[in-house]
């Protein structure tokens, strides 16, 4: 009888822990009946730009001083330009340690991808050079060169998710070149020029 | 000799008289009744209870690209983009059976888009007409009900045109992310009993 008992009331504990069971966290029951269909096997992503940037491929200083009439503090010697004297080409490393003077050009060459995925993206990749012209001595320009797989291309340049993947793969190259003018004010002597705020830029195009 | 086996005789019908006693007492025990009783029964009904089903099917299921003349799209493969509009369209028949038996078709988009896109992406449904988001069924609705589901991923933040400087635009918001249409379900759910 006490056997019965225990087994009684070990039947009684299983099947109120099954009840719990079947309470769903809410508090509700999930004894009810129901259906579903996924609308898919598979999910919809979302598209986007892809802008990576390379490394500076090459730095290049077009003086118009020769090298007896300045000082290059590094840099490899190179065929000067029409209308300078002298030409160095620079590690990428070297830029920050050699003194500009005026009417030096500085050429500069980055890579980068750019891409756009999405059915319907369209985009614009844009070598800007305002804000650091803002910052060079008056009747200073830049100008940039755009070269996708090694073909040149416009600045700005259209890129589409609809392109094709060898197309997508190619690496871009941005040349660039700051020419500052033959004079500048006297406050620029000693001063650090901000050519980091040359920009790659991508964006949708509505 | 023969003296000494017949008085061995009534000895040994006494032990097997006892272990039959003991043995019929076993079998009353441990069957725990007697079958000295007697009993008859009846069944309560000419057939047997049947329990009713809940089930729906879904037919000519399609995704179209809204802002490209319903273009159908292949989801597994499309990456949607700022600007876009998706519909999902479909026709679903209930197949109900019971006496007491309600349910309500919906679509469940709970999950269907999570992190980045949820205060992105835009997911409104439809079922049956009138542009109710979900409709009661009962035993013998078997008409097709069309079900939609569209996802709109709107230009600009705000909806208005894009500004001149980029205020309302989304930036990097909501790139390379999922929405979860596997997990976005037509659903056929029973009623609370009245």
């Amino acid at each position: 009888m006490a056997v019965a008992s225990a087994v009684r009331a070990a039947a009684a504990l299983v099947a109120a822990g099954l009840g719990i069971a079947l309470l769903s966290p809410a508090g509700t029951t999930l004894a009810r009946w129901h259906q579903g269909t996924a609308l898919a096997d598979t999910d919809i992503s979302t598209g986007g730009f892809h802008l990576t940037t390379g490394e500076l491929a090459a730095v290049r200083l077009q003086s118009r001083f020769s090298a007896e009439e300045r000082a290059f503090t590094t840099g490899t010697a190179c065929q000067p330009a029409p209308g300078y004297s002298a030409c160095r080409d620079l590690g990428g490393g070297d830029v920050a340690g050699q003194l500009l003077v005026p009417g030096d050009r500085i050429e500069l060459s980055h890579t980068f991808t750019a891409l756009a995925s999405g059915d319907h993206l369209e985009g614009t990749v844009l070598i800007n050079g305002k804000p650091a012209a803002s910052q060079l001595p008056v009747g200073s320009t830049v100008s940039a060169t755009v070269r996708r797989g090694g073909a040149p291309v416009a600045n700005p340049s259209r890129i589409s998710g609809t392109d094709s993947e060898d197309t997508k793969k190619a690496v871009w190259t941005a040349r660039v070149a700051v020419a500052t003018p033959p004079m500048w004010p006297s406050d620029f002597q000693r001063s650090k020029l901000a050519l980091g705020a040359l920009t790659i830029s991508v964006e949708q195009v509505h | 000799m023969s003296d000494a086996v017949s008085q061995k005789k009534p000895g040994r019908r006494a032990v097997k008289t006892a272990a039959a006693g003991v043995a019929g007492v076993a079998l009353l025990a441990g069957l725990g009744t007697t079958f000295a009783k007697w009993y008859e029964e009846q069944s309560i009904g000419e057939s047997s209870l049947q329990s009713g089903h809940l089930n729906l099917d879904v037919s000519g299921a399609e995704w179209v690209d809204v802002n490209h003349d319903n273009k159908k799209i292949d989801a597994a493969t499309f990456k949607m983009v700022p600007g876009d509009k998706l519909q999902y369209t479909a026709s679903v028949t209930p197949d109900l059976v019971g006496d007491n038996l309600e349910a309500t078709l919906k679509v469940n988009t709970s999950e269907t888009v999570t992190g980045d896109l949820k205060d992105v992406l835009k997911v409104t449904t439809t079922v049956g007409d009138n542009n109710a988001t979900e409709k009661v069924v009962k035993p013998g609705d078997t008409a097709a009900v069309p079900v939609t589901v569209v996802l709109e991923f709107p230009l600009t933040k705000d909806g208005a045109a894009p500004a001149a400087d980029k205020t309302n635009w989304w930036g990097s918001t909501g790139e390379d992310a999922t929405v979860n249409l596997s997990s976005t379900k037509v659903e056929l759910v029973q009623n609370d009993n009245p």
